[in-house]
């Protein structure tokens, strides 16, 4: 009868260690062959195309930009809108050209109020903004009496050049970039948001249909064709937190983009090749409903209710000062790596200063690129939100 | 003269401290005293407009007790007279292990004071980073460090790094 119990004891041991020992969040062996995968890739000229739609209550946008990197400091990129292309812009090392395509777009490119001290060209970043006095070239004011400046150029479509313009950098810990404030730069980032993405998912494993996890009613992606090559890596999304979860302050633990997150990279021959997303609310919205004890309508298309769950958890997010939910689906597809890609400057350009678009121009223009992209809203009228 | 100490003295530091990643050297570090003058044959007079122009650290160097470097010069450059960048080139002794990407991230995280981004450019691999109101950029070219720090307000950064990254020591 002893022995019986002892045994007991040590199978109830047992359990309690491997339960343990689940807990352990280590790096899987398929995490450590992605992100070897992705620093294979970055280092690589490449042609890429980024696909983004986003849903929310008025529909679906779609916004796509295609380009060339041949390398960090040289790319040109496309922007179009729901197919209409509306953006070319090409930097190569300090300079950056930009035109618009469809003017009608300029808007969203525009400077925002609150950055002013975020400037263009800088090898380094947000944080080595400073004066322009030690410039050995006069500063473009594109403004000077006489000269067109840059928004009349840019609104008749034509080519605009800002010989120290360039973007200072991407989204990372140092910046206050919001995902689809710029889609260059998001595609330009694409390999660091993955990278975040591993750290947010629970956990990242190599495609299995036979794994006891995989369920294919929940798949939204393709399977890799059978003998291409290609291996898929999926990200498990975490559960979502409890409504009585609290974080380090006394706030709430609202969800995240994380908790909604479906992405799978696609490797071939140990390069990225493709990565899809899709930040997938309706899946969840049962969850939704059962932790914050509220019931969503049963008459309405669960596309509509996702759109007004995200909006509703969007406000709470906002005002605690965090990114709102982006509900999307993204494709990245990169061709061409490591072949010989050149970035040339289009020659027939005007030189003005680019400061009054978002993240360009050199900081020592920021100011007034607030000034004259506040004088380009004023003249466009009142703009659609969000 | 301030300004440029200021702009020099970050990898100085640096390479000071690289030693801690060496506990397998079989090769004793070089007291500052012992780091020579490296003579750049290759240099072109002027980057980008800028004037190079070498400038004594042997002061600041004596006062480093061990380094992982047995030779270092530092370059001004300069506009007219004020000092827009400065390039420290050194050469690792033969106790550092420079192939090694551990030791070489060591060296890259001690210098500036923000994460350190990687960058490619053309075939080269340049660590990016800050200090105050500089922006710092890195590199190995065989046993060589190249540290390039440019003013923030300088306009032409990039363009600096890439012909700087033309020099062959």
């Amino acid at each position: 009868m002893r022995a019986s119990w002892r045994r007991i004891g040590l199978c109830g041991l047992l359990v309690a260690a491997t339960l343990g020992l689940s807990a352990c969040s280590g790096a899987t062996d398929a995490e450590k062959r992605l992100r070897e995968a992705l620093r294979n890739t970055e280092k690589l000229s490449n042609t890429f195309l980024y696909t983004e739609t986003v849903h929310d209550k008025a529909g679906d946008h779609g916004t796509d930009v295609r380009g060339l990197v041949e390398d960090d400091f040289r790319y040109k990129a496309r922007v179009a809108e729901d197919g209409k292309p509306v953006l070319d812009e090409v930097v190569s090392d300090d300079a950056l050209a930009v035109r618009f395509l469809d003017p009608s777009g300029l808007p969203r490119f525009l400077r925002k109020p609150s950055k002013t001290r975020q400037g263009g060209s800088g090898v380094g970043g947000p944080g080595t903004g400073g004066g322009g006095a030690a410039s050995p070239e006069p500063a473009l004011t594109g403004g000077t009496p006489g000269e067109p400046s840059a928004a009349d150029l840019l609104s008749t479509r034509r080519w605009v050049l800002d010989p120290a313009g360039a973007p200072s950098e991407f989204a990372t810990a140092g910046t206050d970039q919001t995902l689809g404030d710029d889609p260059v730069a998001d595609a330009r980032d694409v390999f660091a948001y993955v990278d975040r993405a591993i750290n947010e998912a629970a956990r990242v494993v190599e495609y299995n249909p036979e794994s006891l996890e995989y369920r294919k009613d929940e798949d939204p992606f393709p399977t890799p064709a059978a003998h291409s090559g290609v291996t898929r890596y999926d990200f498990e999304r975490p559960n979502l937190p409890k409504a009585s979860q609290t974080g380090s302050g006394s706030n709430q633990v609202t969800p995240d983009t994380r908790h909604f997150r479906r992405m799978s990279v696609y490797v071939k021959d140990k390069r990225v090749i493709k990565v899809l997303e899709k930040i997938d609310v309706e899946s969840r919205l049962k969850d939704l409903a059962q932790i914050y004890d509220t019931k969503f309508p049963a008459d309405r298309p669960k596309p509509e209710l996702a759109a007004i769950a995200v909006e509703a958890l969007n406000v709470i997010r906002t005002g605690q000062g965090q990114d709102p939910i982006r509900m999307r689906d993204m494709e990245f597809s990169l061709k061409d790596l490591g072949t010989d890609v050149k970035v040339d400057m289009p020659t027939d350009t005007t030189k003005a200063s680019l400061a009054l678009l978002e993240n360009r121009g050199r900081p020592a223009d920021a100011a007034n690129g607030v000034l004259e992209a506040a004088a380009v809203r004023a003249k466009a009228g009142p703009q659609p939100t969000g | 003269m301030n300004r440029l100490r200021l702009l020099g003295i970050v990898a100085l530091a640096a390479l000071a401290l690289a030693g801690c990643t060496r506990s397998e050297a079989s090769v004793a570090p070089t007291p500052g005293k012992a780091v020579k003058a490296l003579e750049l044959p290759n240099l072109p007079p002027d980057l980008l407009g800028l004037k190079l122009a070498k400038e004594d650290v042997s002061d600041d160097l004596a006062k480093v007790p061990k380094a992982f470097i047995d030779g270092l010069s530092l370059y001004s450059l300069r506009h007219d007279d004020l000092v827009m960048a400065t390039l420290q080139v050194s050469r690792f002794n033969d106790g550092a292990n420079v192939k090694a990407q551990k030791f070489r991230q060591t060296v890259v995280n001690q210098i500036g004071s923000s994460a350190p981004r990687t960058e490619r450019l053309g075939a080269d691999t340049v660590y990016l980073t800050t200090g105050t109101k500089q922006s710092i950029a890195v590199w190995f070219k065989d046993r060589y460090l190249f540290v390039l720090a440019t003013r923030a307000d300088y306009d032409e950064p990039r363009t600096l790094l890439r012909k700087a990254l033309e020099i062959k020591p």
